[in-house]
């Protein structure tokens, strides 16, 4: 048996790696990728809760499975809007790219 | 730690950790791709340990099979030059990284430590007892009754779930398809991408 | 982890005789499962030997030829010298290739094709390695994950060919996949179950899928589909623009040599042997010899369940369609890539999903239930 505690701890790494990923990273795919990250811990955490009561019903399970469908949609635009950007701007910094701001702030 | 399964979860969690550190710091976007395939098989294996086999499945197909192609090709379509830790130096990269790395710390110590001590508490502790999770006296019979209960209880009490998901996901194709497809005239491209075309006599850029 | 069910089958008490002695009277559970793994994993992995001879063979008469001849009786032991040489080559790798990812290509296309194997059953009484509540939702799972390797093995190759070509083969794998997995939904929607066994079973009771007649011959409809989705799954002739072998070299396995050209050229055999095998379980009635149903009280009963009869029943219908796919192969014409992706996407994915609603609002197992 594994004790439940062991999911929550590994699924608060994930989730603060995850966050850690966004905040640090300055390619747009990769923040997507660490946005994964983040959705797949949530899904960790709740299947563990979903389980640690006994099976009798699957409300963790189900709400899994939307959470994955949501994911894939996401990450569908998400792409399509990386692709657009980078045909527009030639890349995809995420610190280069600025319509609205004066260039004197970009990090080069 | 006697048990056979938890040993087997502290050895997955470890590569699970360590493939989300390497798709921090290795150089190119495509690797980054393919430590997260490892990162999302290694969730799905996460999942199986605690008895639920079809979240397992969906998360292979769906994840390792769909969003990973994804990634993948959008990858490869918006290569370049890539940076991955600011700095350059070795002391820029460590005095950039430091306060990021305390701010992670106590994220990670917040979201570890209020659930451990409320699960450990003697008010929870009598009805933890019936975790299922790692168990490995699971019959088949009883793995069959799950995922039939499961699918029972999709259809009936979460049926309008399955019609949000269809039309979500309808709209994001259809959505996506419609943004990437563009003609972009020279004009209206930045200065890096016009240098690029410089050469060529090209008007539209599709 | 899922030991089998409390009631003993004969053939799973005889095993457990032979351990009993070593273990004091309990077998665990994983012991069974571990003689399950071993037996039809060597058995899978033999037929990866005679297979691709098999293949050569027939391909070599429909061409006039005779295939090979030399190494062994009727060239049998060919395939196992070339597996001998393939394995003593020098392992090479192309320069700025990445090395993870090298390796990650082919270690994830082999492990996931013999992974695949484990929820197929060969006979009623025990004979699988793996009873698993999803069965076929596991078995494409662990197909989906072999685009996105490939499409790795052939980034890292670092060579533009190999690239294209694991873009194309990536694009074609996408999008054979969902007539697919359509023409298997209506099966598993009339079966009421993921498992293999609960499938074969169901067409023991009411005769072989792609036969019944109560479904407005939809059967047949969505075995087409199903069968030809495979081929173009597993990237065989008319199908196999991404190898395209007089073209193309391999596509995106082209820098591969070595143990690593063995792997993959032993993922393709096992592609086919688990297409093969898929189609067999959805629409051909698994190991069941007998083409229409037959209740329990028949004489045919007993010999329709004889456990030797039916893995005999099994491996002529693997080879059946191991035969089928090289008749496809020397006889067929390839199709460019954009004809290939025309077909799936603007004909077999409408065909099936109209195939799947026509089946669903005719068969006679669901009316039952709405009533």
């Amino acid at each position: 048996m594994i004790p439940p505690e062991w999911y929550l701890a590994l699924s608060g790494f994930l989730f603060a790696g995850g966050l850690f990923g966004v905040l640090t990273q300055k390619n747009a795919m990769r923040i997507l990728i660490s946005v994964e990250i983040m959705l797949n811990s949530a899904n960790l955490a709740f299947v563990a809760f979903n389980g640690m009561f006994g099976l009798t019903n699957f409300d963790g399970w189900i709400f899994s499975l939307m959470v994955i469908g949501v994911a894939a949609a996401e990450a569908a635009i998400g792409l399509a809007i990386f692709l657009s950007v980078y045909r527009n701007f030639g890349e995809i910094t995420v610190s280069n790219i600025f319509g609205l701001r004066e260039e004197k702030e970009a990090n080069l | 730690m006697v048990d056979f399964i938890q040993i087997v979860f502290i050895l997955v969690s470890l590569f699970v950790l360590f493939a989300m550190y390497m798709t921090w710091t290795v150089p190119k976007t495509m690797q980054a791709a393919y430590w997260l395939i490892m990162f999302l098989v290694g969730i799905a294996v996460l999942f199986l340990l605690a008895n639920s086999e079809i979240i397992f499945a969906f998360q292979i197909s769906i994840y390792g099979g769909g969003i990973s192609v994804l990634l993948l090709f959008a990858a490869l379509l918006a290569q370049h030059d890539d940076y991955t830790f600011v700095g350059d130096s070795l002391s820029g990269k460590i005095i950039a990284i430091i306060p990021q790395l305390i701010a992670y710390a106590l994220v990670a110590f917040n979201l570890i430590l209020l659930p451990v001590l409320a699960l450990t508490s003697d008010e929870y502790a009598g009805n933890i007892t019936t975790s299922v999770l790692g168990d490995s006296g699971l019959t088949v019979d009883q793995a069959f009754k799950n995922t039939a209960d499961f699918s029972a209880q999709l259809w009936s009490t979460y049926a309008p779930i399955i019609p949000f998901l269809a039309m979500l996901l309808l709209t994001a194709l259809l959505g996506s398809v419609k943004l990437v497809i563009r003609e972009w005239e020279l004009e209206e491209l930045s200065d890096l991408m016009r240098d690029r075309y410089k050469g060529t006599d090209r008007e539209v850029i599709a | 982890m899922a030991e089998e069910s409390t009631d003993q089958l004969p053939l799973e008490s005889f095993v457990k005789s032979l351990f009993d002695p070593l273990f004091a009277g309990h077998t665990p559970g994983w012991v069974m499962v571990l003689v399950g793994t071993v037996v039809f994993g060597t058995y899978i992995l033999i037929n990866q030997l005679i297979a691709p001879w098999v293949e050569r063979k027939i391909m070599a008469r429909m061409q006039g030829r005779r295939g090979p001849v030399y190494v062994g009786k009727w060239g049998v032991l060919q395939i196992p010298a070339d597996l001998l040489k393939l394995a003593l080559k020098e392992d090479t790798r192309p320069a700025g290739a990445d090395k993870v990812g090298f390796f990650l290509a082919i270690f994830l296309t082999s492990v996931t094709s013999i992974l695949a194997f484990a929820p197929l059953p060969w006979g009623t009484e025990g004979m699988i390695p793996g009873n698993f509540s999803i069965g076929i939702l596991y078995i494409f799972a662990v197909f989906s994950i072999f685009p996105p390797a490939m499409m790795v093995g052939g980034w890292a190759s670092n060579s533009k060919y190999s690239l294209v070509g694991g873009f194309r083969s990536a694009g074609q794998l996408v999008a054979y996949e969902i007539p697919m997995f359509l023409s298997v939904i209506g099966i598993i929607a009339i079966t009421g179950s993921f498992s293999l066994i609960g499938i074969t079973e169901h067409q023991a009771v009411h005769g072989w899928n792609i036969l019944r007649t109560q479904h407005w011959l939809m059967g047949l409809v969505l075995g087409f589909i199903f069968f030809v989705s495979s081929v173009a799954e597993t990237e065989r002739v008319p199908f196999d623009i991404p190898e395209a072998e007089a073209e193309l070299v391999m596509g995106p396995r082209t820098e591969f040599s070595g143990w690593r050209y063995a792997l993959l050229m032993m993922v393709e055999y096992l592609h086919l042997t688990i297409n093969s095998m898929l189609f067999i379980y959805l629409f051909f009635g698994g190991y069941n010899p007998i083409p229409w149903g037959i209740s329990q009280g028949s004489a045919l009963y007993a010999f329709a369940n004889n456990p030797w009869v039916q893995f005999i029943t099994m491996s002529v219908k693997i080879y059946l369609f191991v035969a089928i796919a090289a008749w496809l192969r020397s006889a067929l014409a390839r199709l460019r890539i954009d004809q290939l992706l025309n077909l799936g996407w603007k004909y077999f994915l409408p065909v099936s999903l109209g195939a799947l609603i026509v089946m669903l609002s005719v068969a006679p197992e669901l009316r039952q239930q709405l009533v």
